[in-house]
């Protein structure tokens, strides 16, 4: 089914939870990755990917198809998972014991993390980028998406994310470099 | 490409270290749909006339139009009865409070943290 008709059978009240559905089994996977790269951990990503779909479903009756499906959902699921961070960024969750456990630890100890400690590294200076900096480095770098597209969801002009994504990336390397 | 970005991709590769429980993505979709609450069926709502509207709204229009007879009046015994208060009144003293947490979400938004800043001051950009 192309997007026309899937956004047809969306916008109509008979055939919306069937396509709903549809919708679902077609982007959650990829949905999901996007996501899971910005929060790290498994439970975290299912949190905020089922908040995206509730979002998307409460929201239907306002997307009129002015944007692709995917790139709709793409734009709830990447605001979602940054009032996660900032969310989790005012919640003290950090104990005294906990104080020197960084993310990469974090990782290593996590049954769904497979990398080495240099993935582990690596995930720790992404993580210690600006949220929006980071998000942009994530879908730029793993996901290749286009400026424009980056650019449509958070509402920032393609020179900026430009500048933004090429900060980011030297800034890793430098983070690597200096780890060799 | 940059020859950061080729360095990186040197060392960093593209390839996926996160994993998921088994089965989960076959799952998920029955999940999500189970979650949603049913849609309410839409009913078109009769339109409001103006003058519905205007009848309607009567009781708040009185309502602020008491208020702000009130504070007329008000305003004006407290010029007549109160002597000279320039002295009496305590200072308003403008504050711009600033906290972390409002810098930090604008840093956020500029997509720049403390060394972006310090090295845009310097031109090291």
């Amino acid at each position: 089914m192309n997007d026309r008709e899937l956004i047809a059978r969306l916008v109509n009240p008979k055939t919306q939870r069937k396509a709903f559905e549809q919708m679902v089994r077609e982007y959650s996977e990829t949905l999901y990755w996007k996501v899971r790269r910005i929060v790290l951990t498994h439970e975290d990503a299912n949190d905020v990917l089922q908040n995206t779909f509730l979002k998307a479903w409460q929201a239907l009756d306002s997307f009129h198809g002015d944007s692709k499906v995917q790139t709709w959902l793409t734009s709830i699921a990447i605001h979602e998972s940054l009032d996660f961070l900032r969310r989790q960024k005012r919640m003290p969750t950090m104990s005294a014991d906990d104080v020197d456990t960084g993310v990469a630890n974090s990782l290593m100890a996590d049954e769904y993390f497979d990398g080495d400690q240099t993935e582990a590294m690596l995930q720790e200076a992404i993580a210690g980028l600006p949220d929006v900096q980071r998000t942009v480095f994530m879908l730029r770098y793993y996901d290749e998406m286009r400026y424009s597209d980056i650019s449509h969801m958070l509402n920032t002009s393609e020179g900026a994310l430009k500048a933004s994504y090429h900060h980011a990336v030297r800034k890793i390397s430098e983070f690597f470099k200096r780890s060799d | 490409m940059t020859n950061e970005e080729i360095y990186l991709r040197k060392v960093m590769g593209s390839e996926n270290h996160f994993r998921v429980p088994d089965g989960y993505f076959d799952s998920l979709p029955s999940q999500i749909m189970a979650m949603l609450p049913e849609k309410e069926a839409q009913h078109p709502q009769p339109k409001e006339t103006k003058r519905a509207r205007v009848v309607s709204m009567r009781p708040w229009l009185y309502a602020a139009a008491s208020a702000v007879i009130a504070v007329g009046f008000f305003a004006l015994w407290k010029s007549n009865f109160t002597g000279n208060t320039a002295q009496s009144q305590p200072q308003q003293v403008a504050t711009v409070v600033t906290s972390d947490n409002y810098l930090d979400e604008v840093a956020d938004y500029a997509m720049f943290d403390n060394q972006d800043i310090y090295a845009c001051l310097t031109s090291d950009l």
